[in-house]
Formats: C-alpha cells, sequence, structure tokens
C-alpha cells in the first residue's frame, strides 16, 4: 500500500489549529487504537510462568554452588592426599562460622511465651484435626518461610487452637483455587503475599476471608491488607499536639514526586489541612531540583515551630530513595538555618530530639520486632532462606500469627466461620494494621476521615530520640 | 491516559497486580505499534510481564516501574524486528503475502506502518510517545538520550510523516 495514493484523509481538516498541533492529536488517536485492556487470565499465566522460571533459577544457582563445592572438596583432597607426612602432629582448628548470628537474641521459651500471649494458642505440640489455611499461588520463599513457621508453630506453640497447621497450597488457576477453598470446611481462611489480593477478593467473593500482606486500593472479596495511608495523618496531629494554636507548622511533601510518578495525585496536602485547622500551615513539595535549605527559605517557613516531613511511610526495605535522602537534607538544613523546630517524619535515621510516627507495618514496630522479627529468626531454616529474616517474611509470618489470633479469639476453629472472622477483624487493632476490603470498619473522626476506605488500624505509634535511644510517646488514637 | 483512581505508593510496596493492570494498555499499544502484529506483540508484553514477575522485589523499589517493563519491552520488540526482518525476507522469496495488522482503522495502520519505517530511534521516540503516552521526559529516560533529542526525534519524525502520509 502506497501512502501517496488516494486521499487517506487521516487528519481533520481544521482550519483554526496549525499542521502540528491536528497531527498530534491524529497521532494520539492512532496510539490510542492499539490498546487493550489487560486480559484477566493473562495474570495467572504470568504469575505461573514467573514462578517456574525463579525455581529454575534457584535450580542453577544451587547446581553451580554445588559444582564449586564439589570442585573445591575435590581440590582440597588433591592438594591433602598428595605429599602427606604422617609424622606431623595434626594442628587444632578453629571452625569457621558459616551461618550469620540471628539478630535477636531472646531465647526459645521467650519466643514460644510471646506467641502464646499473642495468639491465644497453647504452648507445646499442636494435636487433632489440622486447621487448614488456604494458599494462593505462592511465591517459593513466601511457602518456605509460611511452611517453616507452621511447622514451628505446630511443634512450639500449639499451631492454631492447639491443632495443627496445614497449609493447602494451591496453584492451579484462581477460581479453581477459590472454589477448592470454599469447598473445604477445614479451610479456615487464604492467605496471599503479594501479588493478587484484588483478583483472589474477587474469585473468593467473601465464601473464605483472605489475608493479603500487601496493600492494595482495596479489594472486590471480603479481604484483609496492611495498610499504611495513616501514618501522614498521625504525623500532622503529632505535629498538633507539640505546638500551639497559631503556631506555624511546615508541612514537606517529599512524597510528591512519588504520587505525581505514579497517578499525578497530590496526596499529603488536603488532609493535614484540616488535621491542623487552627494551625499556620505551610505546604511545600519537596523537590530533587532544590535543597530543603532553600525549599524553607522560599517558604517563609523560618519561624516553624514544628516541620512534618511527610514520607512514603512504607517499610523499611521498601521506602522511597529519596525519602532518605530528603532525611539527610531536611537535618543538614536545619543545622546550616540553626532552626530546631519539632520535626515529624517516619522512616528517617534517628536525630536528637525528632519524632519517628510509625503505623506499625515496618519491621521496626515494637510488637513486631519483639514477636514477628525474633520469629522468623529463630524458626529453622528461615535464616537460609534469601531475603529472609531481614526483609518482608516477617510480615507474613505477623499475618498468620494474627490471623491465627483471631482464630482463637472467635473460640476456636469450628466457630471460625467467615461473618465471625469478619468481626473480629473490625475490632482488630494491631500490632500489625489489617484493612478489610470492600468493608468499611475505618475509625470516624477528623483524623480518621481521609483513612483509606476499610483500614481498620486505629492506633499508630509515636517515638522520640532523645539521648541516642528512642523513647515511647503516648500513641495516636485515629479514632479521637 | 490511565484513569486509575487514588493509588498512592502504589508500587514501592504496592503489588505486582497494579503495575499488570496499569501498563498493559500501554505496553501492548507500544509492542503493536513496532511490530505491526497484534499477536506478536501481546508475546512480547507476556514476557516482560513475567520478567518484571520474576525480578519483582527489585522492580518495585523503582521509581517507575512501568518505565523499566518499556525498556525491556523495546529492546524485545528491536530483536523480534530484526528476527522478523530476516523471516520477512525470506517468505517474500517464497510468496507474496500482505503483513496484516488486526483492530485499527486503516488509516492508523498506515500510520504505524510509517512510523516503522523511520530510523530506529526517532521510531522508538514516536511509538513511545503516542502509544506508550509517555510524557517527554519519560521517553528521554527510557530511550536513554536527553530531552532536546527526543523533542528534536518528534518534530523531524511529524515532518516525515505527514509528507509520507501526504498530508
Amino acid at each position: 500500500m502506497s501512502m501517496k495514493q488516494g486521499p487517506l484523509s487521516p487528519w481533520e481538516p481544521d482550519a483554526d489549529a496549525p499542521e502540528a498541533v491536528v497531527f498530534d492529536r491524529f497521532a494520539r488517536s492512532a496510539g490510542a487504537s492499539l490498546r487493550s485492556e489487560a486480559p484477566e487470565s493473562g495474570l495467572t499465566t504470568i504469575v505461573r510462568e514467573g514462578n517456574r522460571k525463579k525455581v529454575q533459577r534457584l535450580a542453577t544457582e544451587v547446581g553451580v554452588i554445588a559444582a564449586l563445592i564439589v570442585s573445591g572438596i575435590a581440590l582440597f583432597e588433591h592438594f591433602t592426599t598428595s605429599g602427606r607426612d604422617v609424622n606431623i602432629a595434626p594442628v587444632d582448628t578453629i571452625p569457621s562460622p558459616t551461618v550469620a548470628a540471628p539478630i535477636v537474641s531472646a531465647d526459645d521459651a521467650t519466643i514460644d511465651r510471646w506467641i502464646a500471649d499473642y495468639t491465644g494458642s497453647p504452648i507445646g505440640r499442636a494435636a487433632g484435626d489440622p486447621v487448614k489455611f488456604g494458599i494462593m499461588m505462592p511465591s517459593l520463599p513466601y511457602s518456605q518461610d509460611l511452611s517453616a513457621a507452621a511447622n514451628y508453630l505446630n511443634e512450639h506453640v500449639g499451631g492454631a487452637a492447639g491443632r495443627p497447621i496445614e497449609l493447602n497450597i494451591c496453584t492451579a488457576s484462581l477460581s479453581e483455587c477459590a472454589d477448592q477453598f470454599a469447598a473445604d470446611p477445614a479451610v479456615v481462611a487464604v492467605l496471599e503475599n503479594q501479588w493478587m489480593g484484588e483478583s483472589i477478593g474477587a474469585a473468593l467473593a467473601g465464601r473464605k476471608p483472605l489475608h493479603t500482606t500487601h496493600s492494595s486500593n482495596g479489594t472486590t472479596g471480603v479481604a484483609y491488607y496492611p495498610t499504611y495511608f495513616e501514618t501522614v495523618n498521625a504525623m500532622a496531629v503529632q505535629a498538633e499536639k507539640v505546638t500551639a494554636p497559631g503556631d506555624h507548622v511546615l508541612v514537606i511533601d517529599a512524597a510528591d514526586e512519588r504520587g505525581d510518578s505514579t497517578t499525578g495525585t497530590v496526596f499529603v496536602t488536603p488532609d493535614v489541612t484540616s488535621i491542623l485547622a487552627n494551625r499556620d500551615v505551610t505546604i511545600v513539595h519537596a523537590s530533587r531540583e532544590e535543597a530543603i535549605t532553600d525549599t524553607i527559605r522560599n517558604a517563609g517557613s523560618i519561624d516553624a515551630s514544628a516541620i512534618v516531613l511527610a514520607l512514603p511511610p512504607v517499610d523499611e526495605f521498601q521506602i522511597h530513595p529519596f525519602a532518605r535522602t530528603a532525611c539527610d537534607d531536611l537535618a543538614t538544613a536545619l543545622d546550616a538555618l540553626s532552626l530546631r523546630p519539632a520535626v515529624i517524619a517516619s522512616g528517617c535515621e534517628p536525630h536528637e530530639g525528632w519524632y519517628k510516627v510509625d503505623v506499625g507495618l515496618n519491621e521496626t514496630a515494637p510488637d513486631l520486632q519483639s514477636g514477628a522479627l525474633a520469629i522468623t529468626t529463630a524458626m529453622p531454616g528461615l535464616g537460609n532462606v534469601k531475603g529472609s529474616p531481614q526483609n518482608r517474611q516477617n510480615r507474613e509470618v505477623g499475618a498468620l500469627l494474627a490471623v491465627i489470633r483471631l482464630v482463637n479469639q472467635v473460640g476456636g476453629p469450628a466457630q471460625a466461620t467467615p461473618a465471625a472472622l469478619d468481626r473480629a477483624m473490625h475490632e482488630f487493632t494491631g500490632p500489625l494494621p489489617l484493612g478489610a476490603g470492600v468493608l468499611n470498619c475505618a475509625p470516624t473522626g477528623k483524623v480518621a476521615e481521609r483513612v483509606q476506605p476499610g483500614s481498620c488500624v486505629r492506633f499508630v505509634d509515636v517515638h522520640q530520640f532523645v539521648n541516642d535511644r528512642w523513647i515511647d510517646q503516648p500513641p495516636i488514637d485515629l479514632a479521637e | 491516559m490511565s484513569n486509575d483512581t487514588f493509588l498512592p505508593y502504589v508500587y514501592n510496596g504496592g503489588s505486582f497486580e497494579q503495575l499488570y493492570r496499569r501498563e498493559y494498555p500501554n505496553l501492548v499499544a507500544v509492542a503493536r505499534a513496532l511490530t505491526g502484529d497484534r499477536h506478536d506483540g501481546e508475546d512480547l508484553v507476556q514476557d516482560t510481564m513475567v520478567k518484571a514477575f520474576v525480578n519483582w522485589d527489585r522492580i518495585r523499589r523503582y521509581d517507575k516501574p512501568g518505565g523499566w517493563c518499556l525498556r525491556v519491552l523495546t529492546h524485545a520488540c528491536r530483536d523480534h524486528w530484526r528476527r522478523r526482518r530476516t523471516r520477512a525476507r525470506f517468505l517474500a522469496r517464497q510468496r507474496n503475502t500482505e503483513p496484516s495488522v488486526e483492530g485499527p482503522g486503516v488509516e492508523f495502520v498506515a500510520f504505524w506502518q510509517a512510523v516503522r519505517r523511520l530510523p530506529q530511534r526517532p521510531r522508538l521516540v514516536v511509538t513511545l510517545y503516542y502509544a506508550g503516552d509517555r510524557s517527554i521526559a519519560d521517553v528521554a529516560s527510557i530511550v536513554k538520550v536527553p530531552e532536546g533529542t527526543v523533542k528534536s526525534d518528534l518534530a523531524r519524525a511529524r515532518v516525515v510523516l505527514m509528507t509520507e502520509l501526504g498530508q
């Protein structure tokens, strides 16, 4: 086909618009004509294929390591057996450590006691009919870690309500897995760790409670997930606490670029304005191009009594790279300007006097630190899994513990119907914050009004760094 | 442009599923534009998404995981393009076939055929800008050239395409 033959007339005649504008309009339509929605079946295929590749990659890595070890042993044998002098006495050697030391030193009994107190399960070996948890298309580390956690709980802390936990891992299609779980009365809940909360929630359609450990924009089924939308609101409340009416509060929205890069939405500004209604609030957006010293000067905020550094308050391994830079820049700027306002932040390195607001999602939250982190460190096998125990498996194990706690709370597996677990989840206040799909269990009140719909978190921890240590401050109640 | 509702922190701590739903339409448009074939384009997008899934622990920490996907996809399309050009030459010697493109109207098909005749960089720039619905800054970041180069590529391509299409 020749493009110069015949009048193709791709452009609408428009005497008022320059040619380039008309072309641009047409080209955008040409681009739009090629788009199509993501097919529902595609995600399942991608996850299955991706998991297969991950296993292949792991097998290759293991094979290479094994080959290196075998080669090393062969070389060692070669050099030690040739020319060996049997008359020389053997030299004492000290075995070099091959396993990293645990980062939490709590002993097993302490950990077991903490789990028993938290979940309500009895200390000791689990017995009786299993309590099943459906696991939907898990990644390899998730599967390994959850299995290790279940084994540990079954052996030491009475599984779930004294009965052994059985993980029902399903790798079929979402709808098949959902039907399978729904049909099995022994399955009390479905767990999912990172990818498909919305689709699984839809497939389950409320027939079983779903706990997904990564946040999402809500789910279409009955589902629970940790949320972190509340931290910025809590920061504003803390700023209100440490200032007086009429004081100048500077809010540096360091998450703006992040929001802009994904949706174009600035998501901090309107919330804190309403919370800090009787303060003189200045809101600025941090920029990579501008030093925070200039940001403060340009905003006319040298006199600020408090500065809220509003950051994406996700866990320490996922925090936006810019956030760390913003923390350090702010500390440097305050030194340069000789300012000493109250600083309220999240996820920053400690600075004298600064407040840390911590919704509990991240692994440094006190309860998770003493509980889930200790458990994941202590559990056999977990320390050897790539990415564990310091990575996100803490949260997954924490999620399992939270669901076990709820099962115990409602009176055991026989009473753990979806409806009963729903009610229990609505009343759940932590330490792991949970949200509930289409259900709206968010607390009411001026602080909570901006809380993500469905969020069930209520209390937000606050700490202040004083004399080289974090001091607990009264937590913020979002329902106040 | 995506019509997503409020999705802060969506990637760093968000889900792969969200990335998949958000980026798929633009990725498939870019792949179709560059390959000229719907099925090949969809296959390449799927391969890209599998790679993203396998590396999700790393990619989700990026500012723009979608940019990473586009870069991987455009490399895959370039390889595919080379393979297909070789195959097309072979087929052309065997029989006279006209490649077909499903879906868009004839004027859009003609437009993308003309785009595919552009040199490599302008072809990529035009595709990412119009099919991928990316900003000039994003395109510059993905193609790894200054923004000024993207602007001049777009301007020159515009002239060529308008001439080519008989405006």
